[in-house]
């Protein structure tokens, strides 16, 4: 919304360019002053020097960096969690109490999870001795998102009775959600695990010791180099933990069980939540800091993380539009305007519409609508096509089943002849 | 002291910007999963992708 009014707003004042460009920017924006409110809250509880690493390992983390480079509603979410966080800690009167709470609801509405700063800044409050503010702080939160829920469901979910307001807010599906989200398992809780440590590096492009060569890439050295640091930074911490600093873990740790049962598969959810953990690490970091070469070590290795994570991901999703964007686009010079593409995989078929005004429609979330899609491109005289299913690997057709109850047989029956070819995948008529 | 922390959150969210606004992602990739190349002492870099979770 805020997005939408921002853009809506340059057009006026004669901005014709897309809107990505107006929503990465804001981001950038959104990121650098959430990382400005995380040093002042770090610092109302470590050394200055200590604050500064702490702001260093969450502005260079690969989620944050990363988002604050993209478009992603979670940037805004951490710029608000980042307010109310330091507000919260300076608190020292009802008014700014409020206004914190007021900025957590702003978060939460931003992104839902966000519920969890409540208890967690009260955990940091009690740590402040700021205990009697506390209450007002929690209170002005939940009125403000609760009303404002309240009101949604009401008026957009026609909800009027308390059981049916609690079954629609406890419950994540929107009729068309993924079976993969919002569920218990045992493994989840190893995912999330995996993933926190994916919001800090970009861990898939770590390399095996054994598969080190001179052909590997140094880029995934680095990534191995940055894991082994990041490590001994864990233990440095560890040994010099302290009350202080396990409250800014405890506060992390409450919105684990959220991420596991909600999505733990997607390192963006700890773009929050690493608030508290770099904030863990400026606290149990900082009796470091009186030793010099202790000082020189963790802050070598906070630059080289940072470095690492720009080298590997943000450089090059600067640079180069990337192999979704070019394979997007050829596929597109192959499509006239009433064509429709089937897509049984995220990525390049999302950039078809947006960037080139040609339709596709995934089989993953409308595996229904297949039908009709197809019956309206007839209409209009058009064509339909997919991409050849046999370069899908076993894994992703075994996760599209799961997920859409699509499958190899289903993709295989609506090939017909090729159509053409691009950087290698074949891309077929769809069978009338 | 708290005009000079003032001071400090403002260089802190200036050098934010910097870190953030002159690498604007051009791959517009939501999802941002990383993925590596095949080994090549070519590719420094590597690619990025969607992920398919």
């Amino acid at each position: 919304m805020i997005g939408y009014a921002v853009y809506r707003g340059l057009q006026f004042g004669g901005y014709s360019g897309r809107a990505i460009v107006v929503l990465q920017t804001m981001n950038a924006i959104c990121g650098a002053v959430g990382i400005g409110l995380a040093y002042l809250t770090y610092k109302r509880t470590a050394q200055t020097t200590a604050a500064l690493a702490g702001t260093l390992l969450f502005a260079c983390s690969f989620s944050n960096w990363l988002f604050s480079t993209d478009v992603a509603y979670i940037t805004m979410a951490g710029m608000f969690a980042s307010a109310s966080a330091a507000l919260t800690l300076y608190s020292r009167s009802p008014v700014a109490a409020a206004a914190a709470g007021l900025l957590t609801a702003l978060s939460i509405l931003t992104w839902q999870a966000s519920i969890f700063l409540i208890p967690a800044l009260v955990l940091l409050s009690i740590q402040m001795k700021h205990a009697k503010y506390a209450a007002i702080y929690t209170a002005a939160a939940v009125i403000v998102a609760g009303l404002t829920y309240i009101i949604v469901a009401a008026a957009r979910h026609d909800i009027t009775s308390v059981a049916s307001f609690a079954g629609w807010f406890t419950t994540y599906a929107e009729g068309g959600t993924l079976p993969m989200w919002g569920r218990w398992e045992a493994q989840r809780f190893h995912i999330a695990l995996g993933s926190a440590l994916k919001s800090i590096l970009p861990i898939p492009l770590a390399v095996p010791l054994s598969q080190i060569s001179l052909n590997v890439q140094l880029g995934r050295i680095a990534v191995d180099l940055a894991l082994v640091g990041f490590g001994l930074l864990g233990m440095l911490a560890a040994m010099k933990t302290s009350a202080r600093s396990l409250r800014f873990l405890g506060a992390y740790l409450l919105f684990l069980p959220f991420i596991v049962w909600w999505d733990p598969f997607d390192p963006k959810w700890f773009f929050v939540p690493n608030l508290f953990f770099a904030g863990f690490f400026a606290c149990a970091l900082t009796p470091w800091f009186r030793n010099r070469y202790a000082s020189l070590f963790i802050l070598g290795t906070l630059f080289f993380m940072a470095a690492t994570n720009f080298v590997t991901t943000i450089g090059p999703r600067h640079r180069d539009v990337g192999p979704d964007r070019r394979m997007a686009q050829c596929v597109a010079e192959n499509m006239r305007p009433n064509d429709l593409l089937l897509a049984a995989e995220w990525g390049w078929p999302d950039y078809l519409e947006y960037l080139h005004g040609r339709r596709s429609l995934s089989l993953i979330s409308h595996p229904s609508s297949v039908q009709e899609g197809l019956d309206e491109v007839s209409r209009a005289s058009g064509r339909a096509y997919i991409p050849n299913p046999a370069a899908h690997s076993d894994d992703h057709l075994a996760w599209l089943q799961s997920q859409s109850g699509v499958t190899r047989e289903d993709l295989n029956r609506l090939v017909d002849a090729p159509a053409f070819s691009c950087y290698g995948r074949t891309i077929f008529f769809v069978r009338n | 002291m708290v005009q000079k922390t003032w001071f400090q959150v403002i260089l802190v969210t200036l050098a934010g910007l910097a870190l953030y606004l002159p690498f604007l992602a051009s791959q517009y990739d939501t999802n941002g999963v990383v993925e590596p190349l095949p080994s090549s002492p070519d590719n420094f870099f590597t690619r990025i992708t969607c992920s398919t979770g």
